[in-house]
């Protein structure tokens, strides 16, 4: 029996686990869509199609598990484009399916045709175009396992019309099998793929099992840890991408050796973790970057070094050794050079690293003095007067939200997210860490609550940032998914005018959002509750409000004009050269 | 001034991916030959730049069609007294 391409490539994703894609229809992808009502995979319709790549970035970040989108060629495949460049610079695992004009038109400039293949080569792990049904099913398979494997990231494969329509036997589909092996961390993890053709994995790492020379760097590592006097744990976004919160925590605890986390490891720690210093970085604290500078022993942990954390490289971290672990050996002496690289699986290396030789480590001196600098300039949330104060909304909703997953987008308010937000798990926290993506927010707090739905999902967006993906409130409403949204209004491009302030003389050009619409009224026309609130003694039960409402929801909080986001590095500049300020911008 | 002998799977948009990765690592392409062989496309570079060898290498091999991929110093191809290869570098992990 013959099936079509779009048939067989909806019952590869049914294989290997996959129940839930965010999409677009249109053109060329149209007998995708056509083949869609007859399998189980929930689509997800949202109103554009960054959105779609987005959501699907917000349920893999969430769950661990393969983000898919879904869009047709031409501007359905450019609208995605800003999505996947966001998966990538993160490493998130997603899965990209878009039509191509049928293989006889591709290079006519035929209508809604681009050069997909060509465009996904810099935002992509890698990129496939498939021209012939019967090779549908490899493609998928190999793409599937490829976003999971090694350090993950958006697979796209880019599928002509014909191919689609055209036909393969249905029996190839049962001989093509996923196995997924079970980890402890997540429902579904690093996907094998077997067929005819095994797909090669690079930095695949089977198990505990290590060969001598890593043993021995195993055993130079804990030689290194244990001279030691200052030594401070650094820690990334590949903790949870590696699934190694538990061993990371582990290894915290045996050691406690002091910590502090990029904006994408937020949580790594858990937050009544003593000695977690948090942020940082150009908005991280005084205390954690002043660790840095102090540190005689930085170990990295699934970080990448990026500019936003170290500012000034040569100064970063400058009296310390370091080590450092991340599953990409094209990071190793990237930017920073360390004295001993660990690639391979984070979970089996701090695994084999957690033993009892290092629970004699003495670094209490050292553990005290960063206890102390955590106590003297940590965040201090300045309280509201009359009018609202923007970390302080943070502040007090850190109080009442335990649990939830928070996504935000990216400005003041995102900094302020990472400041004054404790996370349990890294998870929690819904952030776009290495592109800066205005308008993630909402997108992905819809992926979050699509695969958590009896999850608390807060959607926290600045005023500039929520006008980037507003249509989104339509998908909401659709599907009736309860995130609180909360705006932050305060009726600028809020870091860029602090940019202006501090570096560009006070000229203030195009970022006065002065003419902004009331975002509750905006929420009400599309069916969504909503209230906006503007006196700082109405935000404790604005929140609960918010936070009460059973279905989707929108508290829009005009706050100052003038709070910035403190302390701050100046770009390009060490990170001991914090600008602190109570000042206004 | 290096030279880049690298072994791909000869699949669509293999050969812009790889002057795309020399390109945005800051090298500048000075000569190139490529040739099909079956399955397998077998590609030459001299590149020029002051960027770091081995994180070219590195940045290469990630590649997914990238089969194997090597790097010789110009001058080590008078001398053959150095070559930068995936395998030198993987044992350093």
């Amino acid at each position: 029996m013959n099936i079509t391409g779009a048939h067989a490539l909806l019952k590869m994703m049914e294989s290997a686990g996959i129940s839930q894609v965010f999409g677009y229809p249109g053109g060329c992808i149209m007998p995708l869509y056509d083949a869609l009502p007859d399998s189980p995979i929930q689509h997800y319709l949202c109103r554009h199609e960054q959105a779609c790549a987005l959501a699907a970035d917000g349920y893999a970040r969430a769950s661990g598990n393969i983000g898919v989108a879904i869009a047709t060629s031409g501007p359905g495949a450019t609208n995605l484009i800003t999505g996947v460049a966001n998966a990538a610079m993160d490493s998130v695992p997603m899965l990209v399916i878009t039509g191509q004009v049928p293989a006889p038109l591709i290079g006519t400039d035929a209508f809604q045709e681009v050069d997909v293949l060509g465009m996904t080569f810099g935002i992509t792990k890698h990129s496939y175009i498939v021209t012939r049904s019967e090779d549908i099913l490899r493609t998928v398979g190999e793409a599937i396992s490829l976003a999971q494997s090694g350090r993950p990231g958006p697979v796209w494969i880019d599928i002509s019309k014909d191919a689609l329509l055209g036909t393969v036997k249905s029996s190839s589909v049962q001989t093509a099998s996923f196995e997924i092996p079970a980890l402890e961390e997540s429902s579904q993890g690093i996907t094998s793929f077997h067929s005819s053709r095994p797909v090669a994995l690079k930095y695949h790492d089977d198990g505990n099992e290590k060969t001598e020379s890593q043993l021995d760097l195993i055993q130079q590592v804990k030689q290194v840890i244990g001279r030691s006097r200052r030594p401070l744990l650094y820690s990334g976004g590949g903790v949870s991408i590696g699934k190694a919160l538990g061993e990371y925590r582990n290894f915290r605890e045996i050691t406690g050796i002091p910590s502090v986390e990029t904006l994408n490891g937020l949580g790594n720690a858990g937050h009544d973790s003593v000695g977690n210093l948090g942020l940082v970085g150009m908005h991280g604290s005084r205390a954690a970057n002043t660790a840095v500078d102090e540190c005689d022993l930085l170990i990295a942990v699934g970080a990448r070094f990026d500019d936003r954390a170290t500012g000034e490289l040569d100064s970063f971290a400058a009296n310390a050794t370091i080590i450092h672990f991340d599953i990409d050996p094209s990071e190793h002496n990237k930017l920073k050079r360390a004295e001993l690289f660990l690639s391979g699986q984070l979970k089996h290396n701090l695994t084999a690293l957690s033993d009892s030789s290092l629970a004699q480590l003495d670094v209490s001196v050292w553990r005290n003095r960063c206890l102390s600098l955590h106590r003297q300039h940590g965040f201090r949330a300045m309280k509201s007067r009359k009018k609202i104060n923007g970390p302080d909304v943070l502040a007090r909703l850190n109080l009442c939200s335990t649990g939830a997953i928070v996504s935000c987008d990216v400005g003041q308010h995102q900094m302020w997210v990472a400041q004054y937000l404790d996370f349990e798990r890294p998870e929690k926290h819904l952030s776009s860490g290495g592109l800066g993506t205005m308008g993630y927010g909402l997108p992905a707090a819809i992926g979050a609550q699509v695969r958590f739905p009896e999850n608390t999902v807060i959607s926290v967006c600045g005023d500039g940032s929520f006008m980037m993906n507003i249509q989104e409130l339509a998908t909401l409403k659709r599907y009736d998914l309860p995130v609180k949204i909360i705006v932050l209004d305060n009726a600028h491009l809020g870091m860029v005018r602090q940019q202006q302030n501090l570096f560009y003389q006070q000229r203030y050009s195009e970022t006065d959002l002065d003419d902004n619409p009331c975002f509750s009224d905006i929420a009400r026309a599309f069916g969504i509750a909503g209230k906006t609130i503007e006196d700082s003694s109405s935000v404790e039960s604005g929140l609960n409000w918010l936070l009460a409402e059973r279905g989707p929801a929108l508290l829009h909080i005009v706050i100052e004009r003038d709070s910035g986001v403190w302390p701050m590095v100046p770009p390009g500049a060490p990170n001991t050269h914090m600008l602190e300020g109570n000042c206004d911008v | 001034m290096y030279r880049i002998n690298c072994q791909m799977n000869a699949m669509p948009g293999v050969l812009e991916r790889m002057l795309r990765i020399v390109r945005v690592k800051g090298f500048i392409l000075e000569s190139m030959q490529a040739e099909q062989r079956g399955e397998r496309f077998d590609m030459t570079l001299t590149v020029n730049g002051h960027g770091a060898a081995k994180q070219l290498v590195a940045q290469l091999d990630k590649l997914h069609d990238v089969i194997h991929v090597t790097v010789h110093p110009w001058d080590s191809l008078v001398n053959e007294s150095f070559t930068e290869s995936v395998s030198r570098v993987s044992q350093n992990y």
